[in-house]
């Protein structure tokens, strides 16, 4: 008996007329309107996906595929893990994050895996521990074990593992066969909710052939067009969108529909097919629900189309906090400031956004906090860094933040020359401080003062972290401005041994990138999804090697600060979605007649593969350098600082 | 790796600016004896910004001292995908906070 888990799934059953539509449909939408790589890789995937829907379409009777899937149905009870043994054989073992307990909680499946499994019967041991919902105190673990004798004779071929209850205290499995359509269908939005939408399609296909009927029904068009859109196949999502909104169903899927439509087109630069798909399904007034991402959209079609929208109307969008943010940014490129800001307050001293807590605020107020930095409006700056909350990913950037302001509270509002060096709220800072004399004397040591002190509150941190190494420089700056030079001089020490530590381990990190790539892409996505590189969980209990003396860096340090690079996660994206194409393709390959286009392709996909390696390699090298360049741009400046500070030593003393 | 996926070799003009550099920074302070004690030698750079730096701080050098403040931001659209990942990255490194010095 083979086996392979977590793997995609396979049942079969002879083309009928519809399937055939369904991949002539498929086939149809191959045209795109991307370019080069994007074009390259969506040509892969719609490959693989014809590929894997035409062996589905292909496959006869009597596949030794078996499916197992895990379903929650205790009201009381959650999943904590489970393992499965078929003729006692361990064919699946597997803990569940919280997030995908709360995802089978609410009543989705997960595919645990495929087994290839003959005729006749079989034994089938499953042992789990359920958890009691409710707050923690009342939260008791429950193992639970079933020995069943079970045959797959009836198509599809699978069983699902239910977990029931009798009552509030007691839970109990149960075996169910065969598989429903709906069960497929739980388990692809399960993945599609996990953020795996190749192996949603992959499930939505095996549903399409099983129960051909369900493909005409709009929630199962929504699912599939929202995971060929997350997939990147952005044409024939829209396609499937716009046969969708045409269709009749519920109007809050046609409303979606239409919208992710908009928005799809609206990407692609077509405004007018997005403006009429704007228009509220049915000729109706868009579902309360829709309305704001609709007006949203509005506006963003608008801008794109070079309108300028009134400002009341920016003002008055409701909606996710992230599409207000991203429409900030788009009222911002169109140079209409006012709007944008006033859009940005708004998220900024909002509710809580659901989908992303916090975050979002956070990134409106850092970045409102810059403007009024740059305006030389210190208080406003401070509150507005101040509103970061402390323990977010922009903690440090509002720590560095909130000590500009403080020195900005003591600039002129006199015109400052721009420099194309520096940003234009330090040169404001300094000016500031050069005016301030007498009366103001005190208020400006003051100022001083406060802000060392938030700088310092950087200083502990890691230095490969940019605002680290600008607090280090900041605060013998600042010192040095209140005269008080010996401690300026012994900051300015720390800062030089630092910066040297950082820059000589990025530098090094760059020369090692000729013989060896920083990060293996595919076998990093190969261990899951989001990437999380060996070792990781290590450092949170190492000692902090920045908190030495003289810092030793480890050689991968910097890994952790690349994979923040918005660009570093796109390609590592796509090595994830080259990843489920070579699982469709490997899949299709099983089949004789597939065999040698399926060869063609996953060649393709190794050559595409060992390019956007390279990609990252280029990538990693250009950061490298820009790390590698700011460093020393702070380096240069201690030492300067450093030398500065020793004149004016030596003049006092004279 | 092919060669050709790494940055072009430094150029022959920045290899030269070096020791230009260096006369300029030993120009601009009083004493050389004071450049060694500090250890005012940067070695390994090759981009073009550190001349910049150094005119710019040599012209402002009456005026104070040149304040740090490179850290300017850029409003870009956010990426949900990308914030998710970038917090399970944060997540998975938060070491301990180490005692202040």
């Amino acid at each position: 008996m083979s086996r392979h888990t977590g793997g995609y799934a396979r049942c079969e059953k002879p083309m009928n007329s519809r399937i055939r539509a369904t991949i002539v449909l498929l086939m149809l939408l191959l045209g795109s309107s991307a370019h080069g790589v994007e074009r390259r890789l969506e040509s892969i995937k719609q490959q693989a996906l014809a590929l894997y829907t035409v062996r589905l379409a292909d496959q006869r009777q009597f596949s030794p595929s078996v499916m197992m899937l895990i379903d929650d149905q205790a009201p009381d009870f959650s999943w904590r893990s489970v393992q499965v043994w078929i003729d006692d054989i361990a064919l699946a073992q597997y803990a569940y994050s919280p997030r995908e307990t709360q995802l089978l909680d609410s009543g989705l499946g997960q595919q645990l895996a495929i087994a290839q499994l003959s005729d006749g019967p079989h034994r089938v041991r499953v042992s789990a521990i359920a958890q009691s919902r409710g707050r923690s105190p009342r939260r008791t673990d429950t193992e639970l074990s079933l020995d069943e004798e079970l045959s797959f004779d009836t198509w599809p071929r699978g069983f699902s593992i239910q977990l029931t209850q009798i009552s509030p205290q007691r839970a109990r499995l149960r075996l169910i066969t065969p598989l429903g359509p709906a069960a497929l269908q739980q388990a692809a939005q399960y993945e599609y909710a996990l953020g795996h939408p190749g192996k949603a399609l992959t499930l939505l296909q095996n549903l399409a052939h099983q129960d051909p009927a369900r493909t005409q029904q709009a929630d199962y068009a929504l699912l599939l067009g929202e995971s060929l859109r997350a997939w990147g196949l952005a044409s024939a999502a829209e396609a499937t969108f716009d046969q969708l909104s045409a269709s009749d169903g519920p109007s809050s899927i046609l409303a979606r529909a239409r919208l992710a439509s908009a928005e799809l087109a609206l990407e692609r630069g077509a405004l007018d097919t997005a403006a009429k798909n704007l228009l509220p399904p049915r000729g109706d007034s868009w579902p309360a629900a829709h309305l704001a991402q609709a007006r949203t959209l509005e506006t963003r079609i608008r801008l794109a189309g070079g309108s300028v929208p009134l400002p009341t109307e920016s003002q008055a969008i409701k909606g996710s906090a992230i599409w207000r943010y991203n429409l900030a940014a788009a009222l911002l490129e169109s140079d209409q400031d006012a709007a944008a800001e006033q859009l940005l307050r708004d998220v900024a001293s909002g509710p809580d956004d659901a989908d992303s807590p916090g975050t979002i605020r956070d990134f409106a107020n850092l970045k409102l906090g810059y403007r009024y930095l740059r305006r030389g409006e210190g208080l406003r700056a401070a509150d507005a860094f101040a509103s970061i909350s402390a323990d977010g990913p922009l903690a440090n950037r509002a720590l560095l933040g909130q000590g500009w302001a403080a020195l900005a509270t003591l600039s002129s509002r006199s015109a400052v020359a721009a420099d194309d060096f520096r940003p234009e709220f330090v040169l404001r800072i300094e000016a500031g401080i050069s005016a301030a004399s007498g009366a103001g004397a005190t208020n400006r040591a003051d100022a001083i003062n406060r802000a060392v002190e938030l700088f310092s509150g950087l200083l502990p941190l890691n230095p490969l972290d940019p605002t680290v190494q600008e607090a280090l420089v900041a605060i013998p700056y600042a010192l040095a401005e209140l005269g008080a030079y010996e401690r300026a001089v012994r900051y300015c020490d720390r800062a030089i041994v630092v910066l040297e530590a950082v820059r000589g381990a990025l530098l090094s990190a760059r020369a090692r990138l000729r013989n060896e790539s920083a990060i293996q892409a595919s076998a990093l996505v190969s261990r899951g999804w989001p990437p999380r590189p060996q070792g990781w969980q290590n450092w949170a209990t190492r000692e902090p090697w920045w908190a030495y003396a003289k810092p030793v860096i480890p050689a991968d340090a910097h890994v952790y600060f690349l994979l923040q690079h918005g660009e570093t996660l796109r390609i590592l994206e796509a090595m994830h979605l080259l990843q489920d194409a070579q699982a469709m393709t490997a899949a299709a390959a099983e089949l004789d007649s597939l065999k040698k286009p399926a060869q063609q392709l996953s060649a393709k996909i190794d050559t595409e593969r060992k390019r956007q390696q390279t990609t990252l390699d280029r990538h990693t090298a250009n950061w490298l350098n820009s790390e590698a360049a700011r460093s020393k741009r702070y380096l240069v400046m201690a030492r300067l600082l450093l030398a500065q500070l020793h004149e004016r030593m030596r003049n006092q003393d004279h | 790796m092919p060669d050709s996926a790494l940055p072009a070799p430094r150029s022959q003009s920045g290899q030269r600016r070096y020791p230009l550099i260096g006369l300029i920074l030993l120009a601009g302070l009083s004493t050389s004896s004071l450049a060694q004690d500090i250890g005012m030698k940067i070695i390994g750079d090759n981009d073009s910004e550190f001349g910049l730096l150094v005119a710019k701080w040599m012209d402002g050098q009456d005026s104070g001292f040149l304040a740090p403040g490179l850290i300017d931001e850029d409003f870009l659209p956010l990426e949900p995908w990308v914030l998710d990942m970038q917090q399970a990255a944060a997540r998975a490194l938060q070491a301990p906070t180490p005692p202040a010095e």
